[in-house]
């Protein structure tokens, strides 16, 4: 009996694990930290967790509610990266760093509690398409002010944006940048 | 107008059960045959589905079209968390499989989260132990998508 049992765990469990319908299923009911860890339980596993619909639904669940658009986005998101980049990348650390430094939180309960802001999103949004931009490669190196800058625009705007975050600038530094206007709306 | 007749079902190891009409359609599978073929003596058969786990399916729809009118939606969540609690995990895969395969979105949703909710919070190792999974990763594949990952497997966010 002990025999059959094991048997039939194996072929239950394959069976739901070969249905790609039924690992979808299961898993757009799991949270981001638990998507990523399901990630690394098999091949067939890191595949159907990689899906960017699932991540398209953890990333968005809550941009209704904060005024966000998803339509327009959406292919946007897509062409940058996709939806588990932006996660990855940026809302995930953009959260837990504003997180941090209010409180001691565990990062996955504020991966389940978290809303994020309409600024929190624009901001990740914005930094996708940075880098996005700086992969464009020699378009993306273009020098900047007409000078012989061996840095990027990208890289620049990018250094320039954490400045801004720590307060180094005022509200006047984005003017002449037409082409970020996120960026702009955000500090100005 | 609901129907009163009976419908009959047969299971993969070949038991009938009998159940009414209302009961029946809880499934869109078996709604989309009665609505071509109307009631009749012959048994539907479910090839799919073991005579073990359409007895906790029809448990289910009948508790759910006896509820849908007469009890609470706090109390029909509690009947359901008991009902799948104390399921070993073959039987909720099984019960999962027969929900996709006869189309009952409730029970499907329900051992779908059920499932989710047993995979939350564990370790890859311990994922493969509960779904008795091989692991085919080769150690560099499994190092690189734990470093790709290492952001989930951080248990404290650092002030």
């Amino acid at each position: 009996m002990a025999h059959d049992w094991e048997k039939m765990k194996k072929s239950n469990s394959d069976q739901v694990v070969d249905n790609v319908d039924a690992m979808n299923e299961i898993f757009k009911h799991l949270d981001a930290h638990s998507l990523a860890v399901a990630s690394c339980v098999s091949r067939r596993w890191y595949v159907a967790a990689m899906d960017d619909n699932l991540w398209e639904v953890i990333c968005t669940r809550h941009w209704p509610a904060s005024g966000i658009c998803i339509g327009r986005l959406k292919c946007v998101v897509n062409v940058m990266g996709g939806f588990r980049r932006l996660y990855v990348k940026w809302l995930h650390p953009l959260c837990t760093h504003s997180a941090a430094s209010n409180s001691n939180t565990n990062s996955k309960d504020l991966d389940n509690n978290v809303v994020w802001t309409a600024d929190q999103v624009h901001l990740s949004l914005s930094l996708l398409s940075v880098e996005y931009f700086e992969k464009l490669g020699p378009f993306a190196t273009a020098s900047c002010h007409g000078n012989s800058c061996t840095i990027s625009r990208p890289q620049l705007l990018h250094k320039e944006q954490e400045k801004a975050e720590d307060g180094h600038y005022g509200k006047t530094f984005y003017k002449e940048d037409q082409r970020h206007p996120n960026w702009m709306a955000h500090f100005s | 107008m609901v129907k009163e007749c009976k419908v009959k079902l047969k299971s993969s190891d070949d038991k009938i059960f009998e159940v009414d009409y209302a009961v029946a359609i809880q499934s869109q599978i078996l709604n989309n045959t009665l609505g071509h073929t109307g009631c009749t003596d012959s048994a539907l058969p479910l090839h799919n589905v073991s005579s073990q786990i359409l007895a906790k399916v029809i448990d289910y729809c009948e508790y759910h079209v006896n509820a849908s009118s007469t009890i609470s939606e706090k109390d029909v969540k509690m009947w359901d968390q008991e009902f799948v609690k104390h399921l070993d995990q073959a039987t909720l895969l099984d019960l999962l499989m027969a929900a996709q395969y006869l189309g009952i979105h409730n029970l499907q949703e329900l051992t779908c989260q059920t499932v989710a909710d047993r995979i939350k919070d564990k370790r890859p190792e311990d994922i493969r132990e509960i779904f008795n999974i091989q692991n085919d990763l080769t150690p560099e594949e499994e190092e690189e998508i734990r470093c790709e990952n290492e952001w989930a497997f951080e248990e404290e966010v650092s002030p």
